[in-house]
């Protein structure tokens, strides 16, 4: 399609595919992001030396990237739709793990926690943005702190606890070995985002 | 793609995907409403001999699921700790059974089937405008972008190597999320145009 003008190019990607508003460059990103949530899971763990042998996997690093960089409603979807394609049975859960069967793992919680966290992500970028255009790093850092952490343990937790019948508070305690991983997985997202060429239209990463 | 279904017609295969979801939703509620752990040990014990009785591939599926049993067996330990132990061989037996029968639908039902018994199901979402045929659309796509994404982030890595002499660090992400993001415009044109 390289013979297209840019408005040509421009209105062909913008054509309604539904009637909510979802283009054809939508549809096509936010099933971009879903399969980009499922690579990082194939990236290989890094063991971090204080988490104690927990693996640490960069697959909430794609959470909170589709919430920065497709904003919240399109972000959320990705994350929608990532998890269909496991639930369909496809093996791309960090480990390979995937299947009907994850939905009844004590990690259900946080993953539908990851679409809420989208959301949340995405609506605070977009809000923290509005009051500080320059400070695309620390816009970023709070929006992954609220939305990629703080969102997504909201659903995380309860959902261990009511998977293995604990109480919240020990739900909670088990599962704050993952926090330091989280953190850092923050950083990279602001890191991400502070670097990504911007282009002229203010979307990230245009192809001309 | 890989996939988690087993590719051998089993006798589980015959049954049809609805049928099996709906059983694998009445067990779940079964599995929540019970009370005592003798009664899902018994259950397991069933789900296993389930898969035993597809033979091979089915042991071997079996054998596949061993990454859960570390954090099951945490999970166990540090509830019977906390609470009781009563309390923690019931939600040891119940996430172990519940996985493994979930599990089960999934290695016995080839991913088109699942397709065709849960699209349906997003026939009320045609009122908000999102036609069932676009959400087929995405899973094709994804589907199609895995395999596709991971070869570029080899690529990449390959590439980053080639350079530094050293191992990639998780800078290589923003490359890859920048190349990554302008090949969706490419195929958003590409899809538009076909239309």
């Amino acid at each position: 399609m390289q013979n297209l003008s840019p408005q040509e190019s421009k209105q062909a990607q913008d054509t309604p595919a539904t009637r909510e508003g979802l283009g054809y460059r939508d549809i096509v990103r936010i099933a971009l992001f879903a399969a980009v949530i499922a690579v990082l899971g194939l990236v290989p763990r890094f063991d971090l030396p204080f988490t104690a042998g927990v693996p640490i996997t960069v697959q909430t690093l794609g959470v909170m990237l589709a919430g920065l960089i497709l904003g919240p409603r399109n972000g959320a979807l990705a994350v929608l739709l990532f998890l269909f394609v496991v639930a369909l049975g496809a093996p791309v859960l960090a480990g390979g793990r995937g299947g009907l069967g994850v939905f009844f793992g004590p990690t259900v919680g946080f993953l539908f926690g990851w679409v809420a966290g989208a959301l949340a992500v995405g609506f605070t970028y977009q809000q923290l943005m509005r009051l500080m255009p320059e400070r695309r790093f620390i816009a970023a850092l709070l929006a992954s702190w609220l939305g990629g952490i703080f969102v997504i343990y909201l659903f995380g937790v309860p959902g261990i606890a009511l998977v293995t019948g604990m109480q919240i508070s020990k739900a909670m305690m088990a599962s704050l070995v993952f926090v330091p991983g989280d953190i850092l997985k923050s950083l990279l997202a602001a890191l991400v985002m502070a670097r990504l060429p911007v282009d002229r239209h203010g979307t990230f990463g245009a192809s001309r | 793609m890989i996939s988690l279904y087993i590719s051998r017609a089993t006798w589980l295969h015959k049954i049809p995907a609805g049928a099996k979801l709906a059983g694998l939703a009445v067990a779940s509620i079964m599995a929540m409403q019970a009370g005592n752990w003798r009664a899902l040990a018994l259950a397991c014990a069933v789900a296993i001999s389930i898969y035993l009785s597809l033979r091979r591939p089915g042991l071997a599926r079996l054998w596949s699921l061993r990454i859960l049993v570390p954090l099951v067996l945490g999970i166990g330990i540090f509830q019977g700790l906390v609470m009781s132990w009563e309390a923690a061989l019931l939600s040891v037996f119940r996430i172990f059974l519940m996985v493994i029968l979930a599990d089960l639908v999934t290695a016995s039902t080839p991913m088109q089937d699942m397709m065709r018994v849960v699209l349906p199901l997003f026939a009320p979402f045609k009122l908000i405008g999102l036609q069932p045929k676009i959400l087929a659309l995405c899973v094709a796509l994804v589907i199609r972008f895995i395999p596709v994404l991971a070869a570029q982030w080899a690529a990449q890595s390959d590439a980053w190597r080639a350079r530094s002499g050293k191992r990639p660090g998780f800078k290589l992400i923003i490359p890859f999320i920048s190349r990554a993001l302008a090949r969706t415009d490419q195929i958003a044109e590409s899809i538009a145009a076909r239309k």
